[in-house]
């Protein structure tokens, strides 16, 4: 659990935090959402303490993070960075190898946990363990930082706009990977964003924040349905409060058991949400669909008015 | 003076022009154009040896032209002249240019280089270029040359060592505290401004009269003229170069590695350490590549306030008007310089893979 106590920090005349309160319970993925300059990048480093707040206290489990010295602390947190900050003179499995190095592992455990973090994020370990950064492409190169974050074990993730600088297919890859990581592994993930799909995408928590103060702290769902302010209801809405509905509903929740489904239904796969139901009929140009089990045999139908509960 | 090359029966006698025509030196000559024709037509490295072949031919043309001009004068020597330097300069030019379109790095450049500085020793060795004025001037000159050569390089260094630990301590702080850094910087770039010579000039003042104050300086050789002021005045030049390049490879590690690298839990001398200076060392190198070089053409003009070093060849020539001593003292010069840029570009082309 992360919890930020009244945190203050200014940077000269720039006030960056203005009495921030929030809590991140154990085991969320939570996104800091927010226009650029609203404080998300100063609140996320004030746990790993690379700024250190100017009033207020940033807990972990319970401890204040400024009751351990700041490289061991640090060492016990993954670190994400839009820029990926590879370091460009050390090959992939050194990259990764760096906090258990640190952390004075032996070599041999090390070369095992480089193995696994490559395959865990779906990179061939004998093609890329011994490549430069150089020779990576950009959804490549931050996929070896995530799995540099991942290294030493931390139980919290920090990223701050991990994919911001990647083409839109890497982007939601990755998401679907890192979707897929949090579920495996049920790490803390304090992430920051300014892109509502992707904090709806990924997020068990959302936290918008402007102008260095907490504006809401929900589940999407929350934040979707009843915003707390104006703000908040410009930003979760954005022309398409509909259809970011529908993506958090999983279309097995609306469906009805498929007694005498009609012939030529379009089909969705198990995991489909309600939206991925809607865009098979429209393409189809059919009024339902038909809901797979896991073995791809029919289970269910959703149709065009089931949405409507969503 | 015009002509091939110039033919003088001593070093005091002025010197008549020797036309390409009067060589009865074809047998190397002849191989040496064939060479520089088909440098043309071959491509890379083969056109970097060719070249290197064609020079090497029309060195030993001159030797041969000397030997055979001299008859069995042992002072009668010959020197190159307007075509014959022209020639060696295309050729060089030529020999640059192909080893580049080849593609050839600074190791490779250095070995060509050390491979051709082969060939001229063993032209030598041969005896084949003993009437070339300049190398009679060097045997006649043997001991001098030696001892300037010891002086140049002593001095030099003597200014470069304490530059590069002082230089890099300047440049550190600079780049630790941002707000000293115009100060530091600015104010070795000021140092920069006043004429080398000059600055000798002001400095031997302040060294006799510390010579004077302390007698246990006087008694190891600090004195107002030598190689005090010399030495001190280069020493003062080379802190930019240094500094600069010091404070320019402490930044040159990309800012998100460092981020990262504080972030993971690096201490700051881990990152230093791991990250700074491994990512910032061939800038700190080609730093250090500028001072070098900077020294030895630098302690060249120490010899006006009294150091040693080729500066005194060069000088003595300038003086007698005696060309070929003054080349003596240039080229050995131009030679170290050469030397160690080549050298410290491969060092930092090794370092930057
Ligand atoms: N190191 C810094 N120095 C000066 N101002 C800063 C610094 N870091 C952040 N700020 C200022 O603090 C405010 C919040 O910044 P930040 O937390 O980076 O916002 P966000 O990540 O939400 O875009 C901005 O106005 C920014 O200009
Ligand atoms: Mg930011």
């Amino acid at each position: 659990m992360i919890r930020f106590e009244g945190v203050e920090k200014s940077f000269g005349a720039a006030r960056a935090l203005d009495g921030l309160d929030l809590v991140v319970p154990e085991g969320a993925f939570a996104v800091l959402l927010g226009g650029s300059g609203a404080g998300k990048s100063t609140a996320l480093r004030l746990v790993n303490r690379l700024i250190e707040p100017d009033a207020g206290r940033v807990l972990l489990r319970g401890r204040d993070v400024a009751a351990e010295a700041a490289p061991a602390l640090r060492r016990r947190i993954g670190y994400v960075i839009q820029g990926i900050g590879l370091f460009p003179h050390w090959s992939v499995a050194r990259n990764i190898g760096a906090v258990p190095r640190l952390l004075g592992w032996d070599d041999r455990r090390i070369a095992a946990r480089v193995e696994e973090l490559l395959a865990l994020l779906r990179l061939d370990p004998a093609e890329y363990r011994d490549r430069m950064p150089a020779e990576l492409s950009g959804g490549q190169a931050q996929r070896v930082g995530v799995a540099r974050a991942l290294a030493a074990d931390p139980d919290i993730l920090l990223m701050d706009e991990p994919f911001g600088a990647l083409d839109a297919v890497t982007r939601q890859a990755l998401q679907a990977e890192l979707r897929h990581l949090h579920a495996a592994t049920g790490k803390t993930i304090l992430m920051v964003s300014h892109d509502v799909e992707e904090a709806l995408a990924l997020a068990t928590r959302i936290a918008v924040m402007a102008e260095g103060r907490l504006l809401q702290e929900g589940s999407p769902r929350e934040l979707l349905d009843s915003p707390a302010d104006p703000r908040v209801r410009d930003l979760m809405d954005g022309g398409a409060l509909g259809m970011r509905r529908l993506s958090l509903v999983p279309a097995a929740s609306l469906a009805r058991p498929d007694g005498a489904a009609p012939e030529g239904l379009p089909r969705i796969p198990a995991g489909a949400t309600a939206r991925d139901a809607l865009e098979a009929m429209l393409a189809a140009r059919a009024d339902a669909a038909l809901l797979e089990d896991a073995t791809g045999v029919p289970a269910g139908v959703v149709a065009l008015a089931d949405l409507l509960r969503a | 003076m015009a002509g091939f090359a110039v033919l003088a029966p001593n070093r005091i006698v002025p010197p008549r022009a020797v036309a390409l025509m009067d060589a009865d030196a074809f047998a190397w000559l002849l191989p040496a154009a064939a060479a520089a024709l088909g440098a043309a037509f071959l491509s890379g490295r083969a056109a970097a040896l060719a070249c290197g072949a064609a020079l090497a031919g029309l060195l030993a043309g001159l030797g041969a032209t000397g030997a055979a001009l001299a008859g069995g004068s042992t002072v009668a020597r010959l020197g190159p002249a307007a075509g014959a330097w022209v020639a060696a300069a295309a050729l060089l030019l030529a020999a640059r240019l192909a080893l580049g379109r080849a593609g050839a790095g600074a190791v490779a450049r250095a070995l060509a280089a050390a491979g051709f500085a082969a060939a001229l020793a063993a032209l030598l060795a041969a005896g084949l270029l003993d009437h070339v004025s300049l190398v009679r001037e060097a045997v006649a000159r043997g001991p001098e040359v030696r001892a300037a050569l010891a002086a140049h390089l002593g001095l030099s260094a003597a200014a470069l060592l304490p530059a590069l630990a002082i230089g890099a301590a300047l440049g550190a702080a600079a780049f630790a505290r941002p707000g000293a850094a115009p100060a530091i910087i600015g104010g070795l770039a000021a140092l920069q401004v006043i004429p080398a010579i000059a600055l000798f000039a002001l400095l031997i003042e302040p060294f006799a009269a510390l010579s004077r104050a302390v007698p246990l300086l006087r008694e190891v050789g600090l004195r107002g003229i030598g190689a005090a002021p010399a030495v001190f005045g280069v020493f003062l030049y080379l802190l930019l170069p240094v500094a600069a390049a010091t404070r320019a490879a402490l930044g040159a590690a990309p800012a998100a590695a460092v981020d990262a690298a504080r972030g993971m839990g690096f201490t700051p001398a881990q990152a230093l350490l791991r990250v700074r200076l491994p990512l910032g060392a061939p800038v700190f190198l080609g730093g250090v590549r500028t001072a070098s070089v900077q020294a030895v053409g630098l302690v060249t003009l120490g010899a006006l306030v009294g150091a040693g070093g080729f500066g005194v060849l060069m000088f003595q020539g300038l003086g007698q008007f005696a060309p070929d001593l003054i080349l003596l003292g240039a080229l050995p010069v131009a030679a170290l310089a050469l030397v160690l840029d080549a050298a410290l570009r491969a060092a930092e082309e090794g370092l930057a893979r």
